[in-house]
């Protein structure tokens, strides 16, 4: 293994240094493309685990390099609306890829999971996913279903598989806040009272069911009614 | 202690501890709570629903997965089971799962109910008591049949596919009035053309004097002796994610839980309430489903249109072997990726294809079974909910044959290459490589399973020896002021979507209960 490679992965250590990770020839993260992770608030994940997040995304999904990093991210984001049984899992999940792959066999030289090459990264992802241990196939589909689904999710992303995204755009409601409302306050009607008027929210034609003969949803765009 | 004022309260923005009473405390604002609350406040009983999720509204509905799923789904659309061999879709809103489900709507079948009363000691539950109570639902909520022409393709396919084959399959009736076909309806109804509690019961049950406090988290109900006296809840951010530091206390003559399967029979274990027959939790059921994802040489675009407007009921009842019945799913990206198989460049290679692809689903039918008894729900770290749900070899077996099917189908609607999103599936080609499903391992994780549909953990049963809850008026065995009524009551699973007769169940007993307690 390079010198290089050794020097630069540091885990775990107080004050957290930054994960950088080489691929040689192959795309892989260079730590001055990507701006400080800490400037961009974990909430979930730690640094390492977020790192190792990211090399995993960078096999699951089309994102490389700084792409990748803003994948781990959102799945960051998402860890936050689940419970913390299931946080703690992903991150013990995370440090359990990058640490314990040695019980299977490798070809290569090392068996950290962020040094490997992206093929030894693939391989190690497939031995979890054909595992005969149960968990750790729930594990690699975790991984999986995580960062694809925090890829694809983003409507722009998915405009280059050919999907419109939302039908027409809906004005931003206003930013929420920890303690603010999210909705507009609702308005008591007590039976028979007439109802207030209010404007019926702009609502498009009715759009005809998708049929062979009539036109796709255009890619990459919107449709205006 | 104060009573609250009618209408809705965003529990994130309490600026000091909530002390409220009532004279019906309701836990939960979909299905089961909703059309509760609608009743009993007709009644003109004073009723306080209490809400973990958020009251979002359709400003907020802007048909954005990567808004919608955190936003309004349990555990932001990514709970599973214990093993994680499930994923779990789940509602988490003001209006509960409706407002996130696909509209579809059946009552309760015959055969359900028989095994209900044979099986479970249900016997005050019957369809003609609660045909009355499905009709008023279905003309509040305006369902009605899809005409064969409003399917969009996706489920088009899996109706002339199911056709080709013989197999029986019908359109199916929704609760939508003014519905657009944007297919958006897992992520919010955009336009309010669907008719979840969030714009029918919850506000009915405003307008007639209830108060709706949301982002409050019950965290247990206060018992003393056989009573329970009050419950303790902890108001929540705006997103939910954490404590705002303000607690929520209140107390009530009468108590409902209606936070559904798995959550309901949670509370209950927080709460360390009586359970004589040891069944909170137990049969928890999720109509486990598999999936077929069928490529075409045409547009499919299963991610516009109504998400579900055809089933076909051909397998329901398969004796020995679990039923099944098959329908279409919605296909955004963001959820369709997690359901076909493979990564990196190989998942590409299929999910670039997307809109040619049709997503076809066959919903196995647990709890009839006794090695199909369904799943226990325990409590992890903070009290959180954890189902343990096995899958046993008939279950596995179920799966297998519902993915030959979906296959058959797939290829007879004109499928050019089909995957059962089995991760060494690989493509079939023709129904001739339907067989090698034979060969292949189905075991947790190997295979996706999903479920949209979370029935059970609060058996109701007339006999005092079985469940946790009466079938009569679902009044807690012991307890003697405490109801559940959501879909967590179900002693099987339905066999149909849930929706309706959780409305009609909710309504019959409700009812019952004004009567009582006006």
């Amino acid at each position: 293994m390079s010198m290089h490679r050794r020097q630069l992965i540091k885990r775990g250590l107080a004050g957290g240094a930054l994960l950088t990770l080489f691929g040689g020839g192959v795309l892989g993260f260079r730590r001055g493309e990507y701006a400080d992770v800490g400037a961009r608030e974990l909430r979930v994940l730690d640094e390492p685990s977020f790192w190792i997040l990211a090399a995993v995304a960078a096999r699951t999904t089309p994102a490389q390099g700084d792409l990748a990093a803003t994948i781990a991210h959102g799945v960051d984001q998402a860890l936050r609306t689940m419970p913390p049984q299931a946080q703690r899992d992903l991150v013990d999940v995370l440090y359990l890829l990058e640490n314990a792959l040695a019980g299977v066999l490798f070809r290569g030289s090392t068996s950290v999971f962020t040094e490997m090459s992206p093929i030894e990264q693939d391989e190690a992802l497939y031995a979890w996913r054909d595992s005969s241990v149960t968990l750790l196939r729930g594990a690699y589909q975790s991984l999986r279903r995580l960062t694809l689904a925090a890829y694809y999710a983003d409507a722009t992303r998915a405009a280059s598989i050919g999907y419109g995204g939302p039908l027409w755009a809906k004005p931003e409601p206003g930013k929420v806040t920890d303690q603010g409302p999210l909705s507009e306050p609702y308005v008591v009607v007590p039976p028979n009272k007439p109802a207030p008027a209010t404007a019926p929210e702009a609502a498009p034609a009715p759009i005809a069911p998708n049929k062979a003969s009539s036109a796709a949803a255009p890619a990459g765009g919107q449709e205006t009614p | 202690m104060s009573t609250p004022a009618p209408g809705l309260l965003e529990g994130q923005t309490a600026t000091s501890d909530l002390d409220l009473d009532a004279d019906v405390i309701i836990i939960g604002t979909g299905p089961g709570g909703a059309v509760s609350a609608s009743t009993l406040a007709r009644a003109g009983l004073k009723v306080l629903l209490l809400e973990e999720g958020g009251y979002y509204t359709s400003p907020r509905f802007r048909m954005r997965e990567d808004e919608a799923y955190p936003a309004l789904y349990q555990d932001g659309a990514a709970r599973t089971t214990k093993d994680l061999g499930i994923t779990v879709l789940q509602g988490k809103a003001v209006g509960g799962t409706s407002v996130v489900n696909w509209t579809t709507c059946f009552r309760t079948p015959e055969p359900t109910i028989d095994q209900w009363r044979r099986r479970w000691g249900v016997s005050s539950i019957t369809r003609d008591a609660l045909d009355p109570f499905f009709t008023a639902a279905e003309q509040r909520l305006g369902v009605t049949k899809v005409a064969p022409e409003q399917m969009n393709r996706n489920n088009e396919l899996l109706y002339r596919g199911c056709q080709a084959l013989g197999f029986e399959v019908d359109t199916i009736k929704r609760n939508v009035k003014g519905c657009a076909q944007t297919g958006f309806c897992g992520l919010g109804c955009p336009i309010d053309a669907k008719q979840s509690m969030l714009v029918s019961y919850v506000p009915d049950a405003m307008n007639l004097g209830a108060t709706v406090v949301s982002r409050c988290r019950v965290e247990r109900l206060l018992f003393s002796g056989a009573r329970v006296t009050g419950v303790e809840g902890t108001l929540l951010v705006a997103d939910g994610t954490r404590p705002t530091g303000y607690k929520l206390r209140a107390k009530a003559k009468h108590f409902i839980v209606a936070g559904g399967g798995i959550n309901t029979p949670a509370l209950l274990l927080r709460s360390d309430a009586p359970d004589p027959n040891d069944m909170i939790g137990k049969r928890t059921f999720l109509h486990p489903v598999v999936v077929t994802a069928g490529l075409y040489d045409e547009p499919v675009n299963g991610f516009y249109g109504a998400p579900q407007s055809a089933a076909s009921h051909q397998f329901q009842d398969r004796g020995a072997e679990v039923g099944y019945f098959l329908e279409a799913a919605p296909a955004q990206p963001g959820l369709a990726a997690t359901v076909l198989p493979g990564m990196g460049d190989e998942h590409r290679k299929t999910f670039k294809k997307l809109p040619l692809t049709a997503a076809h689903i066959a919903i196995t039918i647990d709890g009839f079974h006794d090695d199909v008894a369904g799943g226990e729900v325990e409590l992890g770290a903070k009290g959180r909910p954890i189902l343990d749900y096995p899958i046993s070899d008939r279950l596995w077996r179920a799966f297998r044959d519902a993915h030959k099917t979906l296959a058959k189908v797939q290829f007879a609607a004109g499928a050019r290459m089909v995957t059962t999103c089995h991760e060494r599936g690989g493509i079939l080609h023709s129904v001739d490589d339907i067989a090698t499903i034979d060969q292949l391992d189905y075991a947790p994780s190997t295979v996706l399973v999903t479920s949209a549909h979370v029935m059970g953990g609060s058996l109701m049963s007339d006999d005092p020896k079985v469940g946790v809850v009466r079938a009569e008026d679902l009044r807690h065995k012991t307890a003697e002021n405490l109801h559940i009524v959501d879909g967590s009551v179900f002693p099987t699973s339905l066999g149909v979507n849930p929706q309706m007769s959780i409305y009609g169940l909710a309504g019959l007993i409700s009812q019952r209960l004004a009567d009582r307690w006006a």
